[in-house]
């Protein structure tokens, strides 16, 4: 492709696709702008904390207004990050670390189970079979 | 990975869906039928050969090809043109004493049998209408050919009781939420609500007065139009409703047996949410949930009883395939994984075109329920008048380009075997020697379970890797399984069993040398009462297969 500055430069071409880009970038920002649901901020008056008058005579800018949803824009995404990133790090740690505590809980499940073992081997569990039992079904029939 | 579905989606797939207008009931009772009807003609199968000795014995293989032809038969004239999905929900499996799920071989396997006197005997099917399910099993006991001479004894014996009691005292139980007036005194809580925790308590007591264990993976959930818990393990499903039996709950009940337990709550405690590797924390099953009207349950009773075991130990499941410990272990038993379902997370581009051709059948065949590889080829359903020993012979070599696509589909998980579980009994001591050097985190991805329920001995800190490689030193020991799917109809307060009861799944002549004592023999004995009293009692209908027209 050649350049801009060529000598023989299909100078058509080049602007008319810059145009083409451009114009199609405009276009699929609107249409972008259209189907967002959420609410936007509008060239209404400020929120500047609880106001003691009750009226403000401020208003926005449309430019002001596309600037503020902009940086919101920016900030949301650098704090979703940064937090999802604190989780997983966390995560993370805690799944490397060994527990002491759980260590300790295991320790002392394993020996109240052993006394379950031990118990058994003197005879510990029986079950009540002094009644008559129980019986289900009856003989094939056809 | 999570799908993304509209809101506008889900409120219509999950709860419009679900509401139980009278075609969505009809659907139900049909496959409910369905069921009942396979059931039946399963059972008339085995007594007739084993029995009665009226024809030759079909083996394991033969009856589940059998079961499936005749459940796809009867699909394939119910609501024609009407849905756009029914089939098979769950292709009927026959599990053989310490075989839990999932044994279903294709008539080529080498592991294929028929069954010996004394053999307990589990039949497991399900079909769906248009998603809504209803499952099925029942044991059965082969006894010696001609007539029985007397019940079948011992420790078998008092699985089946075990089982059976309890699925009935469940039934009963989710029929009284309806009708929460007619709570008994040896039940109520004040609150008139039936909850997990109540389910929970009256099963683990009926398993207890049988000295029987709960096996894990039994479970009493709800389910939901194609939600019957057919991907478990696969698919995490939010708004899980449902009490499961783990290893962790006998963890807890051999703890609370020990001398040192002294009711702290120290000991006991464990979050299941912790481990769960799932971003929703509804995915999890709890106990604290209340059965309400116009849900759909089924009840899935596995016991094993512990008469032949020595000492304290613990029931755990142990899958079995053709390939894993096929160098260092004598076990003669190797099935190859028979029941598949799709993952439908996963899309990948295909090398074989069998493999290719393979997966565009599944996917536009079958829906989201397991299926086997039997049903995609070209001679099923049978004719069930016809020669079955030829079509069993033709289906066999249909079978071979299939099952070489399949191991593609199977590497690339687009589809997942559905794995075939033995019970086996772990003595304790042998745990507790263990030490567990892989840490709480190394879980058993070939044998996904419920989130939540990843580490089966969460206090001990013992992982399901650890637990494998103790299996060893096991013992089998012989389950008993039951299950049925009933309807809690809210608008005329009854409960609708789809499948199971008296008239398809009579329990076997076995005597139990046990009984029901003390306070849970009291609430079955209200429970039993209130549901024969016609005219207070409570409303259960049963579906009755239908007449047979051959």
């Amino acid at each position: 492709m050649p350049s801009r500055n060529s000598i023989n430069k299909p100078k058509d071409n080049i602007l008319r696709r810059q145009k083409r880009q451009s114009l199609g970038k405009k276009r699929a920002g609107s249409r972008k702008s259209s189907r967002d649901d959420a609410p936007k901020s509008t060239a209404v008056a400020l929120y500047t904390g609880p106001s003691r008058s009750g009226v403000t005579t401020t208003t926005l800018s449309n430019k002001k207004s596309k600037k503020i949803e902009r940086n919101k824009k920016y900030a949301k995404a650098r704090n979703l990050d940064t937090d999802q990133l604190l989780v997983d790090a966390q995560a993370k740690q805690e799944q490397m670390e060994i527990d002491e505590a759980t260590e300790q809980a295991q320790e002392s499940v394993r020996s109240a189970l052993w006394a379950v073992v031990e118990d058994a081997a003197s005879g510990g569990f029986a079950y009540d079979v002094s009644g008559e039992g129980t019986t289900l079904g009856g003989p094939l029939t056809v | 990975m999570e799908l993304a579905v509209s809101d506008n989606d889900k409120s219509i797939l999950l709860e419009k869906k679900n509401v139980l207008n009278p075609s969505v009931l009809d659907k139900y009772r049909l496959a409910g039928q369905i069921t009942q009807t396979c059931l039946a003609y399963l059972t008339e199968l085995i007594n007739d050969s084993y029995h009665l000795g009226k024809h030759e014995p079909y083996s394991i293989a033969e009856l589940c090809l059998l079961g499936d032809s005749h459940m796809k038969v009867a699909l394939d004239s119910a609501y024609k043109n009407q849905v756009r999905e029914k089939g098979i929900a769950q292709p009927v499996t026959i599990d053989v004493n310490d075989v839990v799920v999932g044994y279903s071989p294709e008539v080529d396997d080498e592991t294929n049998f028929k069954f010996k006197a004394g053999d307990i005997v589990t039949i497991n099917l399900g079909c769906h209408i248009d998603g809504y399910t209803s499952n099925l099993s029942h044991t059965l006991v082969i006894y010696p050919p001609g007539v029985s001479v007397g019940p079948l004894l011992g420790s078998s014996a008092d699985a089946i009781c075990a089982s059976y009691i309890a699925s009935e005292t469940v039934i009963a139980l989710l029929a009284l939420s309806l009708t929460p007036e007619k709570i008994p005194q040896s039940l109520a809580d004040g609150s008139g609500l039936i909850r997990g925790s109540t389910i929970r308590q009256i099963v683990d007591s009926i398993a207890e007065s049988f000295n029987c264990v709960v096996v894990p993976t039994s479970k009493v959930r709800r389910i939901r139009r194609f939600l019957a818990g057919q991907a478990e393990g696969i698919v995490a499903e939010r708004d899980f409703k449902g009490v499961v039996w783990s290893e962790a709950d006998q963890e807890l009940k051999l703890l609370k047996k020990s001398p040192k337990y002294n009711g702290s709550q120290e000991l006991a405690k464990y979050d299941k949410t912790r481990s769960a590797r799932v971003t929703a924390s509804s995915a999890v099953p709890t106990d604290d949930f209340v059965v309400s009207p116009g849900e759909v349950y089924t009840v899935d009773i596995k016991m094993a009883p512990l008469q032949e075991t020595e000492g304290p130990g613990l029931i755990t499941l142990q899958a079995v395939d053709n390939v894993t410990g096929s160098n260092n272990s004598n076990d003669a038993f190797k099935p190859r994984p028979s029941v598949f379902v799709r993952d439908v997370a996963i899309s990948h581009q295909l090398k074989l075109k069998t493999s290719r051709k393979l997966l565009s059948t599944v996917d536009n065949k079958l829906s989201v329920y397991p299926f086997k590889l039997a049903h995609l080829t070209s001679g099923f359903p049978f004719d069930l008048s016809g020669d079955i020993d030829q079509q069993l012979r033709s289906i066999q070599q249909d079978i071979k380009p299939a099952r070489l696509g399949l191991v593609e589909l199977v590497n690339r998980h687009l589809v997942v075997a559905k794995p075939i579980l033995r019970a086996r009994f772990v003595p304790l001591q042998v745990i507790l020697n263990a030490s567990t050097s892989t840490g709480v985190n190394g879980y058993d991805a070939e044998n996904p379970v419920l989130p939540g329920l990843e580490l089966p001995l969460p206090r001990l800190g013992v992982t399901s890797l650890k637990l494998k490689s103790l299996l060893k030193a096991s013992k089998e020991i012989p389950v008993a399984r039951e299950q049925s799917t009933v309807v809690l109809n809210g608008d005329n307060n009854e409960l609708i069993r789809l499948s199971g009861g008296l008239s398809t799944s009579k329990p076997s002549w076995v005597h139990s040398k046990f009984q029901l004592s003390g306070n849970v023999a009291q609430s079955v004995n209200d429970l039993v009462q209130l549901t024969q009293d016609q005219r207070f009692g409570l409303k259960i209908k049963e579906c009755q297969p239908m007449k047979s027209s051959n």
